[in-house]
Parts: C-alpha cells; sequence; structure tokens
C-alpha cells in the first residue's frame, strides 16, 4: 500500500463526475423543453415529466452518495446475488409486467414504473467481470483443428455466453429485442478479458459484409446487355481483396508464417462469401422456403398467402428504408424522417432553447424518450449535438482510462462492461436518428426520459467511481 | 496482439463511431439545405387574409351593395366526438344522411384539416346555432362576408358575385379554387378595384396543423388591402320607382345626366331581387332563374334590339338639314300616306302638306319617306348616299357598342350597304328598296340604352359623353370626362328646329299629356315598333328641361301598342320624378303602377 486514501474523495476521478454531471443535467433540460406544457411552467412540476425525471435525478444521486460510502468490496460481494435477483425480476416480470407498447417489460407502480431489463444490464456487468476476475470452476481448454484452422477456447468462454445469453433470452421473450441488442456490449468485454480475439474480428467482418450485401442485394448492372447482380461484383471485389491481401503482406509476414497468411485470409475470402450468402438467404428467405406455386399466389394475393420466412414483413420494411430500398415516409420512415427534419433544420447554432418548431409542436414521436437527441439537434444545432458526442467520446475514453490504470481485474472489467453498455446506447440511439441504425427503441443515457435507465446508468458510473477511488487500496 | 494493446482496439472503434456521428452530423445540420426547407415546409404554413369586398353606393351617396357577415360552418373530423344527431339535425336543418355525407366527405379530405360543412349562413342563421355548437366538439365557425342589396333592385347592374371557375384559375394566378369572383355586372367589370388584395400571414402549426401563433413574429406577414368603395351614377331612388312602373310589364327604362353621360337608372323588367343571388341558395336560385319563361336574367337595356320606330325620325331630320335637302319651311305632301312604285307606306290623317315642325309633333310618315329618298338621291349613286347617310347615324351610337362600363353589351344593327347587296344584289337596290329605314322599321335593331344615348345626344344638340354606371372609384374619377366625349357631324344650329319639333310634340302632339309642370318644358318623341311577332312596342324618348337639359331617358314597354299609351307616361313619370321629386299627378301614376301587362 503506498497511498491511502483520505475519505471518499481521496481518488475521486472528477472528470468523470463532471460529465456526468453535464450530461445528467443537460438531459434535464432537453427532456424541459421537449414535453414543455405551457400550464405547467416549473421545470419542477411532478406533474410533468420534467419534474418526474428531476425526481429521478435527485433519487440516482441519492443512490450514488449512498455508494460512495459503502465499501467497494461488497460489489463483487454481491454480484452473484444480484445478478440472481435481476434473472428473478426478469421472469417475474414476463408473468406479472405491464404490456407497454406490445412488450412485458414493465412492473407499474401509479405513475411510476420500472424496467427491471434495465438492472438486468448492472447485474451482469457485475457478475461477468466476477468471474473473469476469479475465473470459474472445472475450466478446461479445448484445441481442435478443421481444415487446417486451429481452433481453440476455454469451457470458460460457454460459461460466460451462458451468463450473457440468460437475461437475453428473458428479454427477447418480452419481446424487447432491442434492449437485447445492449448485451452485445459484453462482447467488447469478453475481447479485453482475453476472449474472442477471432470472433470480434470475425463479428466486424460480418457487420460489414452483411452491410455491403444489403447495400447492393436489389442493385443489379447492364454489362453487354448482360443484366449482372450487384453482389456478383461484391464476390469479385472479396477475391481482389483476398488476392491483394496475401500479395502485399508476403513483404511483412516471416517465412514460417506465410503458409498460416495464406490459409488465414483465403479462410477470411471464403467466410465473407458465406456471410454474404447468408445474408441474402435470411433476406430472401421466403424464396427458398416456399414452393414456386405459394410464390405465384402470393405475388397475385399477397393478403391472403402467408409464406414462411425468417424475417417479419415489418422486421424487412425497416431494412429496406434504411438501406433506402425503400422510401417510405408514412409508416416506418416517418420518425426518422420527421426526426432527421428535426435534427438537420438546427442548422449550426440551433433554433435555441424550448423554440425549436419541430419539437414544441409534436412532429417527432417519442421526443422525450427514444428521440430526445432530436430536441438536441434542432434547439442546440451542430454546437449542441457535437458537443453531446464529444462528451459521450470523453466519457467513454475516461472509462477506459479508468479501467486501464486498475491493478483489480474485477473493477476493470466493470469498468469495460459499462463503457460497452454505455457505447451501444449512444450508437444505437444516436444513429438511428440520423439514420445510421435502422430504428431500435433503446434510450439514450442520461438524456432520454425514464426513471429505471437514469438510476442504472447512474449507479454504474458511481460504482465505477468508487471502485476507482479504491484502486491504491486493496487488491481485488 | 497483447492483452493491453486491445484496448486501442476498443478505443479505435470508439472514436470512429463518434467521427461518423460528428461527420453525418456536420452533413445533415451544416450542409444539407433540404432539412431545413422540409422543415419549413412542415411548420410554416401561409394563411390567406380575405379583404373584404368594395361597398358600392348611389350618386347620393346611399349604400345600395353592402357586406354582412356570413359564417361558413366548419368541421375537423379528428376532433369530431360522439353527438347527438337529432340535435344537430333541429340546429342545421339538415337530415341525418345528409349530415353523415358531409362529413364523410370532410373526412375524406383531411382528418386534420378543416372543410366546409355549411357554406355562408346568414348572420340570423350562425346566431340559431351558435350558442349551442359548443356541444358540439370539432365544429367551428369562420366568418366571412357576403353581399347584402338594401335595396333589393338593379341586379341587371350590379350583377353578382360567384365562385371562380377553373378556367380563371388557370389564366390569372391571383384566384384559388373557391374565391369569389364577380361576374356579371358592375361586380365583374370593376372587380379588380373591388376585391381589393390579399394578405398573407405566416403562421406555424403543429403536427396536426392546429394554428400555434405567428411566425417570426408576423415580420414576413402582408396586410391586406380592401377593396375599394364604388360611387354608381345611379339613382337608387329613381330606379326603385324605374322598377315599380315596369312591374308586370316586360321593358326597359335607361335614363342618362347628358351633360355627364351618367346612367341615373337602368330598369329592367322582368327582374329579380338580387339578394336571391347571394350565399348558400345562389346556386339553387340562379338555376330557378335561368329556367324561368320570363327570362328575369335577360338585360333588356343592353341585350334586347328593337327598332327604333318613329323616334327615328328625329335622326332622319337631322341629316336632311345637315345634308341641305330640308329646311324648317320644307313643305312635302301626305294624303294618308306615301305612294311609291305602286305601292303604299301608309300614315294617319293629319293636315297636309305640312312643314318640319308638324311633321315631328304629329309623326308623319310620309314626310321622312320624302326626306330619306332625298338624301339617297342627292348622291350619284344610292349606295353612295346610303354609305353617307350610314355614316351620319353610327356617330349617333347606333350599330356599334357604345362601350358602357358593363359586359353584355349588344351592338345594334344599321345595315352595311354589303347587306342589302346580299339580298338584293349589288346596285339593285334603291331608296324605295329600303324605304321602311325613313320610319325606323326595317333591318334597323337599337338597344334601349342606345336610345337613350341618342335622347341625351339630342338634349346636347350634338354631342353624348360615353354613358357609365360608376363615376368614381375610391373617391377618385373613375374616368377623365374629356376622354368621354363623342359628337356628331350634325352642325349644332339644325338641333334646333328638331327640338322645337320635340317640344312640339309634347305640347300640341302625339306625347300630349306627358307635360306635368308649368315650369319645366319637356320635349319628347313617340315611337312604336313594329313586331313580327306579336303587338307593336311602345317607345318614348324625352329629355327636359328643354334649354338646360338634366336627364334623358328612354323607355320601350314591349308588346302594348302605341308609344304615347304607355312608354310615354311612364317616362314622363321618371322625369317628373327625377327634376321635382315627387308626383303631382296621382292618377297617371297609380294607372301605370297597376297595369298590368304581362298576365293579360
Amino acid at each position: 500500500m503506498v497511498k491511502r486514501s483520505n475519505g471518499i474523495f481521496g481518488e475521486f476521478d472528477f472528470p468523470l463526475f463532471i460529465v456526468f454531471i453535464l450530461l445528467l443535467f443537460f438531459g434535464w433540460f432537453n427532456i424541459y423543453s421537449a414535453s414543455l406544457n405551457l400550464d405547467h411552467l416549473s421545470i419542477f412540476d411532478s406533474s410533468q415529466e420534467y419534474g418526474k425525471q428531476f425526481i429521478w435525478i435527485c433519487v440516482s444521486i441519492g443512490i450514488g452518495f449512498f455508494i460512495m460510502l459503502l465499501d467497494g468490496g461488497i460489489f463483487k460481494t454481491l454480484s452473484i446475488p444480484f445478478y440472481g435477483f435481476t434473472i428473478l425480476l426478469l421472469i417475474a416480470v414476463l408473468l406479472f409486467g405491464k404490456k407497454v407498447n406490445g412488450a412485458t417489460s414493465w412492473f407499474g407502480f401509479g405513475s411510476f414504473g420500472i424496467q427491471p431489463s434495465e438492472f438486468a444490464k448492472l447485474g451482469l456487468a457485475l457478475v461477468i467481470a466476477n468471474f473473469i476476475s476469479d475465473g470459474f470452476p472445472f475450466s478446461q481448454k479445448i484445441d481442435f483443428s478443421i481444415f487446417g484452422i486451429r481452433i481453440h477456447f476455454s469451457t470458460d468462454l460457454l460459461a460466460l455466453l451462458g451468463l450473457i445469453g440468460l437475461p437475453a433470452l428473458l428479454i427477447v421473450l418480452q419481446p424487447d429485442p432491442g434492449t437485447m441488442l445492449v448485451f452485445l456490449a459484453f462482447m467488447l468485454v469478453l475481447y479485453r478479458g482475453g476472449f474472442l480475439e477471432t470472433p470480434l474480428y470475425m463479428g466486424l467482418l460480418a457487420i460489414i459484409i452483411g452491410v455491403l450485401t444489403l447495400l447492393f442485394i436489389h442493385s443489379s448492372v447492364d454489362i453487354l446487355s448482360l443484366e449482372v447482380h450487384g453482389l456478383f461484383f461484391l464476390i469479385l471485389g472479396i477475391v481482389l481483396f483476398v488476392i491483394l491481401s496475401i500479395y502485399f503482406f508476403n513483404y511483412f509476414t516471416p517465412p514460417r508464417f506465410r503458409t498460416q497468411m495464406v490459409k488465414n485470409a483465403i479462410a477470411t475470402g471464403i467466410l465473407a462469401v458465406l456471410i454474404m450468402g447468408c445474408t441474402y438467404f435470411v433476406y430472401h428467405s421466403e424464396r427458398f422456403l416456399n414452393s414456386k406455386e405459394e410464390l405465384v399466389l402470393a405475388e397475385e394475393s399477397p393478403d391472403e398467402v402467408k409464406l414462411t420466412s425468417i424475417l417479419k414483413k415489418h422486421h424487412k420494411q425497416r431494412i429496406d428504408v434504411l438501406f433506402g430500398h425503400k422510401k417510405d415516409i408514412h409508416d416506418i420512415g416517418y420518425n426518422v424522417h420527421q426526426s432527421k427534419i428535426a435534427i438537420g433544420s438546427g442548422g449550426i447554432k440551433g433554433k435555441g432553447f424550448t423554440d425549436g418548431t419541430l419539437t414544441k409542436f409534436k412532429y417527432v414521436p417519442m421526443q422525450s424518450t427514444d428521440f430526445i437527441f432530436c430536441t438536441i439537434g434542432e434547439e442546440w444545432g451542430y454546437l449542441g449535438s457535437a458537443l453531446v458526442v464529444i462528451l459521450f467520446l470523453f466519457m467513454l475514453f475516461r472509462i477506459i482510462i479508468i479501467a486501464e490504470r486498475q491493478r483489480s481485474v474485477f473493477t476493470r472489467m466493470f469498468a469495460y462492461s459499462v463503457a460497452g453498455i454505455f457505447f451501444i446506447h449512444f450508437t444505437i440511439n444516436i444513429g438511428m436518428t440520423i439514420g445510421l441504425c435502422p430504428v431500435i427503441g433503446i434510450p439514450l443515457p442520461f438524456f432520454s426520459y425514464g426513471g429505471s435507465s437514469l438510476m442504472v446508468f447512474s449507479a454504474m458510473i458511481f460504482i465505477l467511481l468508487k471502485l476507482d477511488s479504491e484502486r491504491l487500496d486493496i487488491l481485488r | 496482439m497483447n492483452l493491453d494493446e486491445r484496448k486501442y482496439v476498443i478505443l479505435a472503434i470508439f472514436a470512429a463511431i463518434a467521427l461518423l456521428f460528428l461527420v453525418k452530423l456536420f452533413s445533415i445540420q451544416v450542409l444539407e439545405n433540404e432539412w431545413k426547407l422540409k422543415s419549413a415546409r412542415l411548420t410554416e404554413t401561409a394563411k390567406d387574409i380575405y379583404p373584404t369586398r368594395g361597398i358600392i353606393s348611389d350618386r347620393n351617396g346611399k349604400v345600395i351593395v353592402d357586406n354582412i357577415a356570413a359564417f361558413d360552418l366548419m368541421v375537423i373530423p379528428r376532433q369530431v366526438k360522439e353527438f347527438d344527431t337529432l340535435a344537430f339535425q333541429e340546429l342545421t336543418g339538415l337530415d341525418k344522411e345528409s349530415i353523415i355525407q358531409k362529413l364523410n366527405k370532410a373526412k375524406r379530405y383531411s382528418r386534420y384539416k378543416a372543410s366546409e360543412f355549411l357554406a355562408q349562413l346568414k348572420g340570423e342563421e350562425y346566431i340559431r346555432i351558435a350558442e349551442d355548437l359548443s356541444d358540439f366538439p370539432g365544429f367551428f365557425a369562420r366568418t366571412r362576408t357576403l353581399r347584402k342589396y338594401p335595396y333589393q333592385s338593379a341586379p341587371h347592374v350590379l350583377g353578382y358575385i360567384g365562385e371562380v371557375g377553373q378556367k380563371k384559375i388557370n389564366s390569372d394566378s391571383y384566384y384559388k379554387s373557391g374565391d369569389y369572383i364577380g361576374t356579371s355586372g358592375i361586380e365583374r367589370s370593376y372587380e379588380k378595384d373591388l376585391r381589393g388584395k390579399r394578405g398573407i400571414e405566416f403562421v406555424l402549426v403543429d403536427v396536426h396543423n392546429n394554428v400555434k401563433g405567428k411566425y417570426s413574429n408576423g415580420d414576413f406577414d402582408t396586410v391586406a388591402v380592401n377593396g375599394l368603395d364604388l360611387e354608381s351614377t345611379i339613382d337608387i331612388e329613381l330606379q326603385n320607382f324605374g322598377e315599380e312602373l315596369m312591374k308586370n310589364k316586360r321593358g326597359s327604362i335607361v335614363a342618362i345626366e347628358p351633360e355627364t353621360g351618367e346612367i341615373l337608372c337602368m330598369v329592367n323588367n322582368p327582374s329579380y331581387d338580387p339578394n336571391l343571388l347571394v350565399g348558400r341558395v345562389r346556386s339553387e336560385n340562379y338555376k330557378v332563374l335561368s329556367q324561368d319563361t320570363l327570362n328575369p336574367l335577360f338585360n333588356r337595356a343592353l341585350q334586347a334590339q328593337y327598332p327604333p320606330g318613329s323616334t327615328f325620325k328625329l335622326i332622319q331630320a337631322l341629316i336632311g338639314l345637315e345634308e341641305g335637302v330640308l329646311n324648317e319651311n320644307t313643305y312635302h305632301s301626305c294624303n294618308g300616306g306615301y305612294y311609291f312604285s305602286g305601292r303604299r307606306l301608309g300614315c294617319h290623317p293629319h293636315r297636309s302638306p305640312l312643314a318640319l315642325n308638324y311633321s315631328i309633333s304629329t309623326s308623319c310618315n310620309a314626310y321622312y319617306c320624302n326626306v330619306f329618298k332625298d338624301i339617297l338621291d342627292n348622291y350619284p349613286t344610292t349606295e353612295t348616299g346610303y354609305k353617307v347617310w350610314r355614316e351620319h347615324v353610327a356617330k349617333f351610337g347606333l350599330g356599334e357598342k357604345l362601350g358602357i362600363d358593363i359586359p353584355g353589351e349588344a351592338k345594334g344593327l344599321v345595315p352595311q350597304p354589303a347587306y342589302y347587296d346580299r339580298y338584293y344584289q349589288k346596285g339593285r337596290w334603291k331608296a324605295h328598296t329600303i324605304i321602311s329605314l325613313s320610319i325606323g322599321q326595317g333591318e334597323l335593331g337599337v338597344t334601349p340604352l342606345q336610345m337613350a344615348n341618342f335622347t341625351s345626344i339630342l338634349a346636347n344638340r350634338g354631342w353624348y359623353k360615353k354613358p357609365h354606371l360608376v363615376r368614381k372609384v375610391n373617391g377618385e374619377p373613375a374616368y377623365e370626362e374629356e376622354n368621354l366625349i363623342l359628337e356628331t357631324d350634325i352642325s349644332k344650329e339644325h338641333y334646333e328646329p328638331v327640338i322645337e319639333g320635340m317640344y312640339a310634340v309634347i305640347e300640341k302632339g302625339t306625347g300630349r299629356g306627358v307635360r306635368f309642370s308649368e315650369d319645366i318644358e319637356v320635349c319628347g318623341k313617340t315611337g312604336t315598333a313594329e313586331n313580327p311577332h306579336g303587338k307593336d312596342h311602345s317607345i318614348f324618348i324625352a329629355f327636359a328641361p328643354k334649354d338646360d337639359p338634366k336627364i334623358a331617358v328612354a323607355v320601350y314597354v314591349e308588346n302594348v301598342g302605341f308609344g304615347s299609351t304607355w312608354a310615354a307616361p311612364i317616362n314622363s313619370l321618371v322625369i317628373e320624378k327625377y327634376l321635382t321629386g315627387e308626383i303631382n299627378r296621382p292618377h297617371v301614376e297609380k294607372r301605370m303602377l297597376e297595369g298590368d301587362l304581362l298576365h293579360n
């Protein structure tokens, strides 16, 4: 022990705390603007969303102080019971929950409600950190190779995937697939924890190839009066990329690794084509899963014949709208279109606090929750929206810096979980408001109206601050 | 890769996404203009502000066309809640089916935007509804103005307004579907002055199209400019008196102030109450009126073409004097008519031979056959003679439009030589062929307006101002008086003997009994237009006072016989009323007012 802290502020990380407070209060002001009721002008009026949000802010800060008073060790100790508790809550909500927007994801208490899936994120973050730092009992390494490609992993990975998969499955049953997507955040944690090197790269590859496939899926080019499908060029591109990378890396790879490198490159290429094929299959699954007669019938009377397919009609529609295959500004694309108008009309400086015309006159649906970023974009302009993006990036970087300065693996892994969760929320939420992601209803941390998410996000920050403040004291 | 180095991959992913957002946000917020335009299009709506239409007053400042507030009952289907249809039926006077039909029509138009449920309710109708309207959410009233005619007269002069047609919308960008426009009469020809200028108010609307306030504090709004008020030349009291006189008769009265060309009254009968063509009932009433066999929509004063009859002898006399074939002491004989080529054009018994003055006061046919023949034969060929004659006639404003300031005027007919060439072949017609022109019969066609204008020329001794119905626009003179003056090519001194003849008509000739006052000398001329379809038309023209004429009047009464029986008394009553402001001959007035010549 080189140095002992004096009180709770001894090693307190003020930059993270300040950016947290900034985001919290900027978020509150924007909720005020987004749901302003002219009969209730006070921002503290608890009959309105902004007044309620103020109560949640007070509760969250109260929870924060409480956390700061605790001994840091308790989080590791309580991680497994807390995880278990959230799993029980998730099961309970399926049985006794309130149905809101088609998903049974709420427990209602009067005019307030809590969302167990938000707490599940925290439980999972704690439990993953716990297991990665302590390891699993009965840990074994599995190692084999197929077609010359070596595959090796430990049973720890399977156990971790199981821990993540259980709450994810319960949330899918609600069904709330948007929130489920947040659990992708833990892939980053596993990656940093020493797992999933290849899968992460494969995931990135899958995302890139998937996006490219969906972009070109309806395109075709006329060559010598022959209609060539756009995906043919994608395959051509992959092949070219593999050949070029082999040729290029030849110079940098020591001779003894060259065979492995060529194998890896070719395997990547084959994988890419396979991903493309899978994407194509899933997108056009009704073509493969139904007989020709059924397809013809469906063409004639689309309302009567039900085709077997993997994607539901509205899923496919969202994909089509996102990739520009369909211009639909009334139905699926309506929210995004209105949201882009609100953000785009903000210009550089914005229209001014509570002066956003689209915000004021309710042109954007769900403005105070999922689409709160529109209010920022419209009323504060590019200066405001860029500031929010930069504040979030700063917060993510700060969390990673905090993570990397820990001697405790538990704290580091917990920090990475928090960063991952914030990152996914940030990416999907802002991405959908500016048309870069499909519309998935998850909140923007500290900005979207809602008590459960605010409490959980705040608790994550404070737990991290507490653990970090003790980094020099004890090794966990 | 070392585990510690994996943080760089993660940081790179974070930074890449943030950078992507910063670039995309910069693109839509700063670079792309379309979102700002779309935002403006969504939230800013231009609302038209309709100006009030100009008011029309008569020459004495009495308002003859006024505006009254009217109300459109509007509905926003989205806001309509279930309501008591029975009470609503009672309120609006509609049956259940048409209520449902109108609601569905509104829904088809838009669920969020207001559409007309009942158009143009009059004030009293609306007041009945207004109190209970709050029981029916989604319904509200929109004010607009309707025309009102306090005197219920002069419909053909004033005209009416109707919804603008698609053709007009295409050709004139000012108009939009649903706008109102003057469709006939003064309303039409002074449309641009009366309508004013529409204003635009920019407002902010919410997603349901509810107005939420002014855009940019109204900096871009333009104010509606109200229509200009007109002062008509009509004397509404005289007009109403004329309409009373013409009740149950078919015909027309036109009175002109000779000095100015201002039309004092323009009466048509059969006629209608202009208030019938206002508001909700307009199209229904229009249909009824247009199908009426008496044709009340027909503006006889401008459009009916009758032969001028004996009144035309005055022109013959003037042309004869100018051409030198006639003077005050030229005598012609008349033995029961004019004999030519073995035919006879009859005349009533009177003393013979006779000079100019007596020929006018007794309206001798033979005398004017001689004059006409002398005029034409004064030239080497009949055709050149006729051309000279026709030129003189045309200078009296006959055979051409006078250019009055309301639409629909007929030209009348004074045949060109070619007209007769077609009938008789070139060079095969002589004065005798067309001798009926000399007494104002035959092919001649003259409108009552032209006749009144001709009377005005006589009163002025040789000139006239283009007759018109509006003299002031917004208090400023509507026309430059000098531009209106037109002259005949008859020397001024030739008018005196003819006017003396007209004076004699009243004093001792065919128009005896027209003189209504010791002090006011009236000059006039009877006429009877032969009508191949039935009884002759009764015509009388007159002006007074003789030496300082204030009014010139032409009266046509269809199918009632001689000019002296109906047209002359009616004419004299109009003059008497205008000059003295009262009627001192109640028996004449009573006989004229009660005469029913339509239904016998």
